[in-house]
């Protein structure tokens, strides 16, 4: 199995065939738990597989949820914070979770890239990795051509925050792919005009 | 039956398009659904198959790239597409808009509209090379009696020549009509090359204002004119200074058209006098005239001044004009042969004096053929044609103006109506259409359409001729140089073509001003200053 990268968490549900929720791992679980800006909106993310075939699904991160499953329980607590409690007692899950939803854009194998959903799914407790610059630049270049295949798929996914996400992403592309910042600015900036102008009217 | 071959399928019938005898498809690609292309579908009609013939006449892509693609004028939209996976090769998609010509009747050489649409899902053919030679034109290449104009200008691949049948244009008259600088004398002088190949030996009058089809002459030597039984063409140059008209031979109102400003009265007179002479002899001289009314004023008092007028105007205008002379004539049989082409170089004729030369030869072509045809003794033995002749009037709305009442015009106007009768062909050049008369227009049965953008001239021509649909109009803006449309009886439906190299050189080029103006400068002489007031000093 390649983990290579920065654990930020494990499926714990699928939504759809192409949008998963991942719990995100919390300081009880790791140390150190991803920080926030590692799993932030818009992140690149890349599912491995605990089968250990050579194919990793890669996602975006679309959305993120927060939930606290001790919230409104009125009975005594014997520990009075998380640090007691982790001494107190050592095989305390916390309560407290962070989800992100990730949306599968494509995938690799062995370092081959498609921008395409695959057929197959990733399976529960699979582990979301951080992908590092390198390998997000490795995945947008399909056939030695840089690509943004899965544009479409991700304009198309149904939600308010379709197009700030595109529009993240794009700025992240050309941050890194400085040599086509003017294809994906103009790419962004129709974006932009649908999000502010349009988006903005039309209600 | 008909046995159906298999041509490539370009498409799928959608349905109705927006005129009862127009229907869409639907084609991956537009490579061979070209606008002006030709396409059929299979229209089955009591166990016949029949191949209907119909004209690509719009093409609309369903598949664009969206406005934001196309901000930015630097960035290619095919890389910014190719990136993003849209429009993906093999994506593109378009719809089609067909006109039905109608499936071709060999029996009668015509289309003939099926009056149904295809089904939606048919397949719609491209037509193949052979049957579009065999339905859009009455003559082969290698037939008599063809002229071989060019080739279709939707398969410039193929090589499919547009062959116009001879007969059909020289009896039913054709129009070329084309804004200058278009091809239009070019054109012009390959139907002139066609019309004197071996095969065809045509006995033709050109009447040309601007003295351009004087290279035809190249011809005569050239080994693709000479016939096998020892036929060689003619081409005769008749320069200006050798264009007379006898004076007897002008009607009498020509003569009246002459004398400007002459009365009614001057009319009736100069009627009398001319009727007098006449009886005595047809060939009589201004002289005679002169000499007639000399002697008329001595008795008739009352009409002194007005004699005196009719005097003063025959020597202004008429004895003092070089092209009328009193004994030199142009022989008809001369000017018309078989095998012949005579240019009637007119480049150094007043206007005035090109509308009477093309009357006067006109109207004695026309009685000449009358009598040859109808056997009559209206003309001298001397002056009879008996064979057809092939006219082509260069400028054509000089001598049949749209609103001016000349004497060529009432000639030409019975040549057009009534010329195939007699035999006498007509081709009429024009770049103004708009200037043309509509009536003289509209009997020329056949058109070669050029570029013309001037929407004056473009809707004299939807108005006059019966062929000119409103997509052969639209057409017409976008044909760059030496490219035309053909309709008219001429031909089976309009076909567009590109018009062939001249053989001979074509003597209507443009010159190039800059040229000129680089041979003709001179150094600017010293100039001598001492008287100069020098420089410094106001004007005023």
């Amino acid at each position: 199995m390649h983990t290579m990268g920065l654990h930020v968490g494990t499926i714990v549900r699928g939504a759809d065939h192409v949008t998963y929720v991942v719990h995100v791992m919390g300081p009880v679980e790791s140390d150190p738990g991803p920080k926030p800006e590692d799993c932030s909106f818009g992140s690149f993310v890349k599912i491995v597989p605990h089968d250990g075939g050579s194919m990793n699904f890669v996602g975006l991160i679309v959305d993120s949820a927060l939930m606290d499953r001790d919230a409104l329980r009125a009975g005594p607590r014997l520990a009075p914070d998380l640090r007691s409690m982790t001494v107190l007692f050592p095989d305390f899950i916390d309560e407290r979770v962070k989800l992100v939803y990730v949306m599968i854009i494509g995938f690799t194998t062995d370092g081959d890239a498609r921008h395409d959903f695959p057929d197959i799914t990733p399976s529960l407790g699979d582990p979301v990795i951080k992908m590092a610059d390198d390998e997000v630049k490795a995945f947008h270049m399909v056939g030695g051509a840089f690509k943004v295949g899965y544009y479409s798929q991700a304009i198309g996914y149904k939600s308010a925050l379709t197009l700030p996400l595109m529009i993240r992403v794009l700025g992240h592309l050309a941050r890194l792919f400085p040599a086509r910042v003017d294809m994906l600015r103009l790419l962004r900036n129709a974006l932009e005009y649908r999000w502010r102008v349009e988006g903005g009217f039309s209600s | 039956m008909t046995a159906i071959t298999t041509p490539a399928i370009t498409g799928r019938v959608k349905g109705a398009g927006e005129t009862t005898y127009e229907f869409t498809y639907i084609s991956p690609s537009q490579e061979r659904s070209k606008v002006g292309e030709y396409v059929h579908y299979v229209h089955r009609a009591g166990g016949d198959e029949l191949r209907v013939l119909c004209r690509v006449t719009a093409i609309n892509p369903l598949r664009a790239y969206p406005h934001e693609m196309l901000s930015n004028p630097d960035l290619d939209p095919v890389l910014i597409a190719e990136s993003i996976n849209y429009l993906p090769e093999g994506m593109e998609l378009y719809e089609i808009t067909a006109q039905i010509v109608g499936f071709f009747d060999d029996r009668n050489k015509t289309f003939v509209n099926p009056r149904a649409l295809p089904r939606t899902g048919d397949p719609v053919y491209l037509t193949s090379k052979e049957d579009l030679v065999r339905w859009l034109f009455f003559k082969k290449p290698e037939d008599d009696w063809g002229i071989d104009i060019g080739t279709l200008l939707n398969r410039p691949g193929e090589n499919v020549r547009v062959v116009l049948d001879m007969d059909r244009f020289t009896s039913t008259h054709m129009a070329v009509l084309a804004a200058t600088g278009s091809g239009k004398s070019y054109t012009v002088g390959v139907i002139l090359e066609e019309l004197m190949r071996p095969v065809n030996r045509a006995a033709v009058l050109v009447f040309d204002p601007h003295g351009e089809y004087g290279t035809l002459r190249a011809i005569e030597a050239h080994p693709k004119f000479q016939g096998h039984d020892g036929y060689s063409p003619v081409v005769r140059v008749v320069k200006p200074g050798d264009i007379h008209i006898k004076f007897s031979e002008l009607a009498f109102g020509e003569l009246v058209r002459m004398l400007e400003g002459s009365s009614d009265k001057m009319h009736y007179v100069l009627r009398e006098v001319l009727q007098e002479l006449r009886k005595k002899s047809p060939n009589y001289a201004t002289d005679d005239v002169i000499a007639a009314l000399k002697a008329r004023r001595d008795v008739v008092k009352t009409e002194e001044s007005t004699i005196d007028g009719l005097l003063w105007r025959l020597h202004e205008f008429v004895k003092n004009r070089k092209l009328i002379s009193d004994s030199t004539h142009m022989r008809l049989p001369d000017l018309l042969k078989p095998g012949q082409a005579t240019i009637l170089d007119m480049v150094e004729l007043e206007e005035r004096d090109q509308q009477l030369t093309t009357s006067v030869l006109l109207n004695r072509v026309l009685k000449s053929r009358i009598s040859v045809v109808r056997g009559m003794g209206i003309v001298q033995e001397e002056e009879k044609l008996e064979f057809p002749v092939f006219v082509v009037l260069e400028e054509g709305h000089r001598f049949a103006p749209a609103n001016d009442d000349s004497s060529s015009k009432r000639v030409l106007k019975t040549i057009l109506s009534e010329g195939r009768k007699f035999g006498i062909g007509v081709l009429i050049v024009s770049q103004r259409p708009a200037k043309l008369d509509s009536d003289v227009l509209s009997q020329c049965m056949s058109q070669i359409i050029m570029r013309i953008t001037n929407p004056m001239d473009q809707q004299n021509i939807k108005n006059s001729v019966e062929h000119v649909s409103a997509e052969i109009m639209n057409e017409l803006p976008g044909l760059t140089r030496g490219q035309a449309i053909v309709t008219g009886d001429a031909v089976t439906t309009s076909v567009m073509v590109q018009v062939r190299e001249r053989i001979a050189e074509h003597g209507g080029r443009s010159a190039s001003t800059g040229k000129e103006w680089r041979a003709k400068w001179k150094p600017a002489p010293v100039v001598d200053r001492k008287f100069d007031d020098g420089p410094g000093k106001p004007l005023y």
